[in-house]
């Protein structure tokens, strides 16, 4: 279970937003709503803890029982996506796939793990292309599955629909929030769409 | 601009394979590679030890560059308008005056004539230039991609060699190229520091510069020229192979 209590987000002093509650449970989504500029994407950059020093913040984030306000950004087993996929560009598909596995995995492992991964998102045999050669929706798909093979324990979207095309856009979200439910990943949506946030299916909390 | 250049070290060249080369004749009136021959020892030692000092500094700047600009992002802190005139007061005041303060510290140390006081002094002007020519690029890089390096679970060590490095390979590289023109060029550090005990291209030519034989002069003029243009060369072309299948980087 994810749960944020009490967070408030200040820049310079000027209150975004103040003492957010909320409980996000295993498979469950939740969306934020808001016009853009109201902090909700610095609301999950502050999850993450890759917020600028530009803000300050206040409040408690826990999951699973753990307090994660003092971890550095890469022990927080927090997965995100962006509007924009961010594939590596110097790394090649599989490459950028092998990049999210954790170190503990073994050689022989990781290379069947990503032939797998591959495949499950219709990419087999793509291991070696270069990222800008995908389509749009290709991109989309390796970035969530790279963003899975690291294990995170909640999952964070950040608008990652909104750059798709519609017919795109549909079958994307129910991809990402299919893999939610199966990985039992608390989820949190942010976004200003409202069809996004009906499709995601569960609470809307308006900032 | 470029054509001169590239002109007069074609005029080096020229010199420096020539046996005979009368006014106003536009070529030489007779070839030959006994100026290179007769020289080829102390070519090869002021060679190495030119790109000995250069490659040495270099790295050195380029490590203490990369932990300058890496720290200021980590703990989110930009550097302070004086700390950034300590860091190119070497370039602008005299050096002649300025050497000679550091020679008189060397000599109280008892390191003049090392080979580390050496490289010291042509870290002092090459780490400058570095400083200057990485540091945009380093702070323009899109911060999103570390950040999602790091929330796949990336250590910063990690994120700095698998993703920045790599992603600044080409300003890493030209940084790199501009810094060891700077080192082969340094007359007076060389000099001074080394206690006229190293020779590079750049000593040498400058000693036989007051001399008359111009066939010398155009082949260490030639070397000295030539060194950081393949540095420069292979700065863009090493990233132009790395990444001839990444669309986006070339």
């Amino acid at each position: 279970m994810l749960k944020l209590e009490n967070i408030s987000l200040k820049i310079d002093g000027n209150p975004l937003f103040s003492k957010l509650n909320l409980e996000v449970n295993a498979g469950q989504v939740k969306t934020v709503m808001g016009p853009s500029g109201c902090g909700k994407s610095s609301l999950l950059a502050h999850l993450c803890g890759t917020l600028p020093s530009v803000f300050q913040t206040s409040g408690k984030i826990i999951l699973h029982e753990k307090t994660l306000d003092d971890l550095p950004p890469h022990e927080r087993k927090l997965g995100i996506l962006f509007q924009d996929d961010l594939l590596f560009p110097h790394l090649s598909v599989g490459e950028n796939l092998a990049f999210a596995l954790p170190a503990k995995i073994r050689r022989h492992e990781r290379h069947d793990k990503i032939e797998q991964a591959l495949e499950e998102i219709e990419l087999s045999g793509m291991h070696e292309r270069d990222p800008a050669s995908l389509s749009g929706g290709q991109r989309a798909r390796v970035a969530l599955m790279r963003t899975l093979l690291a294990q995170p324990v909640a999952l964070l979207l950040d608008e990652p629909f909104s750059k798709l095309d519609q017919e795109l856009r549909g079958r994307f979200r129910k991809l990402v929030f299919a893999h939610a439910v199966k990985n039992r990943l608390p989820t949190l949506l942010v976004t200003h769409d409202h069809a996004d946030a009906q499709a995601a299916g569960g609470d809307i909390i308006a900032l | 601009m470029l054509g001169t250049a590239f002109l007069s070290v074609l005029g080096l060249a020229f010199w420096s394979l020539s046996l005979r080369w009368p006014y106003p004749y536009v070529l030489p009136q007779r070839w030959t590679s006994r100026n290179w021959e007769r020289h080829w020892t102390s070519i090869q030692e002021t060679s190495f030890t030119t790109l000995e000092l250069g490659v040495i500094a270099v790295l050195i700047a380029l490590i203490l560059v990369v932990g300058c600009l890496e720290n200021e992002q980590w703990r989110r802190v930009s550097f302070s308008f004086r700390s950034q005139w300590l860091l190119y007061l070497p370039l602008l005041i005299p050096q002649a005056t300025f050497l000679l303060g550091i020679q008189i510290l060397a000599v109280r140390l008892e390191m003049d004539g090392t080979f580390l006081l050496l490289v010291w002094s042509h870290l002092l002007f090459v780490l400058p230039y570095i400083f200057l020519t990485l540091a945009d690029p380093w702070r323009n890089l899109d911060t999103r991609f570390p950040q999602i390096g790091q929330c796949l679970g990336a250590s910063p060590l990690r994120v700095l060699f698998r993703i920045k490095l790599p992603l600044l390979l080409k300003p890493l590289l030209v940084a790199a190229a501009v810094g060891f023109a700077v080192s082969v060029s340094q007359y007076l550090p060389t000099l001074f520091a080394g206690g006229g005990r190293f020779a590079t291209l750049t000593t040498e030519a400058v000693s036989y510069a007051a001399g008359a034989d111009r066939r010398v002069i155009g082949v260490y003029g030639f070397l000295q020229a030539l060194f950081p243009w393949i540095a420069l060369l292979l700065a863009l072309a090493i990233p132009r192979w790395r990444f001839r299948n990444r669309a986006t980087l070339l």
